[in-house]
């Protein structure tokens, strides 16, 4: 196969500054595509080339696969990287892609579709031999095949709205006693919400931990693992905080959900980089969750302790060359990554516009910064608001844990709200110090974590000396003594 | 010298007298002596104007103001303090012309020709001294003409908007 001469990035903000640095390392020309409120971007600098597509929303640009593919086709790429999010796990585009010649750097349309699906991609993976959440969601409604049902899984069970989403229509039913008013109430709620009253019954982990498995494939039907990362962390299904190795994981349960990562990766005859995520409960038992078939937003903490470049990776296999390696590297010390965020944590974590008067971050050897702005720029309302991604590498997760601190408690946005300071005190706490949280942890300790230190007079009076020694007298504000 | 700052529960006055600091909130106030936190001020103001305060404990304030905005970093912790908007309203006023009540600097025309207004509504932003002032409608109007674009710089006194009173038949 000929090797890529130019690659299109049809992504945005830090991570298509990411692949581009890895792209001008391997000596690839790039393009980037931009809609009209990232026409001063930092990655449209960053690329050699720079396609506008107009449009304000990601819908009318990012999102829009006629105008990314005449991109290509104007530009000459002969390659696309989707990047994360937008259009990465779309097998329109990846088909009309392969339609023009053009090669998608991610896998086969196939794969991508066979994942996509929740309950499809369940069944596959179970066929494979993968553990998945044992549950029941069997046509009958009779209460009888319930009782029966439960009675296999093992209590404590969920009830789930097979319509459901965003939590409605879900009752916990720990005991048999509870189990017929539980699905009746989870009936009424469903019905009243989504108009269809159709129940499946999933066993319920308690206090679970996500864990994940970075996998890569190559054209010759080589897959490997490149060790786990533990994303419990998250607030309302969104990861907070990532790290690799999982804290506290016993080698032989890593060797089991490995094995079983690959053998989901094979059931699909995955290509490229790809995860495969896992919900581990509190006794050591695992359950595939889903496959993402692109690169994550967190890949950085695998590159920082195996030392590859997954980008690079993901061209050359592209390209249809061999894994450099059929056996998983070692991994080296640990590293966490956290997302900043232009949002308000008090004000439930709603997005915060506007221009970055000032971004600033320490210099370490330890400290990774990815991020798709600088000082001056417009986070705006039409995309996400992610600032930058921080990550830190320690020879041992203490070491990594007071490096992260440090790290953040030195960062400086000055503009919109962020969730520094949220972070700061989640990577303090005492139990993620010890590797003892669960998906639940923030949501259960949210007060605690939304608190400041410094009081607000103290902060007035300190705005106050400031305005005072940098402003003449100011004969508009009259004194109110 | 005092600062009004905007916040959620309203302005909160903030006195500075040499080195001690009133903060006042409603009927509460509270006094910080500066020179019990500050070591030494250092001017190594970069490009971007960020400030560097030490302090007594050590730690580092940094800071940085924009416009009537001040942005701090101390301890890990960003916060944002933002003057109250000083409002002008020519109240008792009844002639038909709106002057400048200092000068300054045109940064927002918030009306155009031909638009009603009740009394109160902002018709103007005006910037002097680095803060923001409404300028308000004295009494329920329409806009007649508008003598000055956003960007030009105005002197006291200069004519900035010319109104034609309603009178308060409507509700």
């Amino acid at each position: 196969m000929k090797p890529i001469q130019k690659i299109l990035i049809a992504n945005r903000g830090e991570i298509a500054v990411r692949v581009i640095r890895t792209a001008k390392k391997m000596g690839i020309k790039t393009v980037a595509i931009y809609s009209d409120p990232d026409a001063q971007s930092l990655f449209v600098q960053s690329a050699d080339e720079a396609f506008s597509l107009g449009g304000t929303d990601a819908r009318s640009s990012y999102l829009n696969v006629d105008k990314v593919i005449q991109a290509c086709l104007e530009t000459g790429a002969d390659a696309v990287h989707p990047g994360y999010g937008f259009l990465s796990e779309n097998t329109d585009f990846a088909t009309k892609l392969e339609k023009h010649g053009i090669r998608f750097i991610g896998p086969k349309p196939h794969s991508i579709e066979a994942m996509g699906d929740k309950i499809g991609s369940r069944l596959l993976v179970a066929k494979s031999g993968v553990p998945v959440v044992p549950g029941y969601e069997g046509a009958s409604q009779e209460m009888s095949v319930f009782q029966k049902e439960a009675e296999k899984i093992g209590y404590p069970i969920m009830a789930k709205a097979s319509a459901g989403g965003g939590g409605k229509g879900m009752r916990r039913i720990n005991t048999p006693e509870e189990l017929e008013p539980g699905i009746l109430s989870a009936k009424r709620e469903s019905l009243s919400a989504f108009g269809d009253d159709r129940i499946l019954l999933e066993k319920y982990i308690t206090n679970p931990r996500h864990v994940e498995f970075q996998i890569f494939g190559d054209t010759k039907g080589n897959i490997i693992h490149l060790h786990e990362r533990d994303c419990s962390l998250q607030r309302r299904h969104q990861k907070v905080v990532e790290e690799t190795p999982a804290p506290n994981y016993p080698s032989n349960l890593k060797t089991k959900m490995s094995e079983a990562a690959v053998m989901a990766a094979k059931s699909v005859q995955y290509e490229g980089a790809g995860t495969v995520e896992f919900i581990l409960g509190e006794s050591g038992e695992f359950y595939f969750l889903e496959m993402n078939t692109r690169l994550q937003v967190e890949h950085p903490v695998t590159e920082m302790t195996t030392g590859l470049d997954l980008v690079e990776w993901q061209i050359r296999v592209c390209q249809g060359e061999t894994l450099p390696q059929i056996q998983t590297p070692p991994q080296k010390g640990h590293a966490i990554e956290v997302r900043i965020y232009a949002e308000d944590p008090k004000e439930g974590f709603l997005p915060s516009t506007g221009r970055i008067h000032h971004l600033s971050f320490p210099k370490r050897d330890y400290l990774r910064i990815d991020s798709g702005v600088i000082s001056g720029s417009e986070i705006t309302m039409f995309y996400d608001p992610m600032i930058a991604k921080l990550i830190v590498w320690g020879e041992d997760r203490i070491t990594a844990i007071h490096r992260l601190i440090e790290c953040l408690s030195e960062t400086i946005v000055f503009g919109p709200k962020t969730n520094l300071q949220f972070l700061q005190k989640l990577v303090s706490s005492n139990e993620f110090a010890e590797g003892k949280v669960s998906t639940h942890y923030i949501a259960d300790n949210e007060q605690e974590l939304l608190s400041d230190k410094t009081n607000d007079e103290l902060k007035l009076a300190f705005a106050g000396a400031v305005f005072a020694t940098k402003e003449p007298l100011n004969p508009w504000i009259k004194e109110t003594t | 010298m005092d600062y009004l700052f905007e916040s959620k529960t309203g302005s909160i006055s903030v006195h500075v007298s040499g080195s001690a600091v009133r903060v006042r909130k409603g009927t509460n106030s509270i006094i910080y002596q500066m020179d019990d936190f500050i070591a030494k001020e250092i001017h190594a103001s970069n490009s971007e104007q960020i400030a560097t305060l030490t302090m007594k404990d050590g730690s580092i304030l940094k800071y940085l103001k924009v416009r009537n905005e001040v942005f701090l970093h101390w301890k890990g912790e960003t916060w944002t303090a933002k003057l109250a908007e000083r409002s002008y309203e020519a109240s008792g006023q009844t002639t038909p012309e709106i002057k400048s009540p200092m000068p300054g600097k045109v940064v927002q025309i918030s009306t155009e020709v031909g638009r009603e207004h009740l009394q109160g509504e902002t018709l103007l932003i005006l910037e002097a001294m680095k803060m923001e002032n409404a300028v308000k409608a004295p009494y329920p109007c329409r806009v007649e003409e508008i003598r000055k674009s956003q960007g030009d710089l105005v002197q006291q006194d200069e004519v900035l908007i010319i109104l034609h009173r309603i009178d308060s038949e409507k509700t």
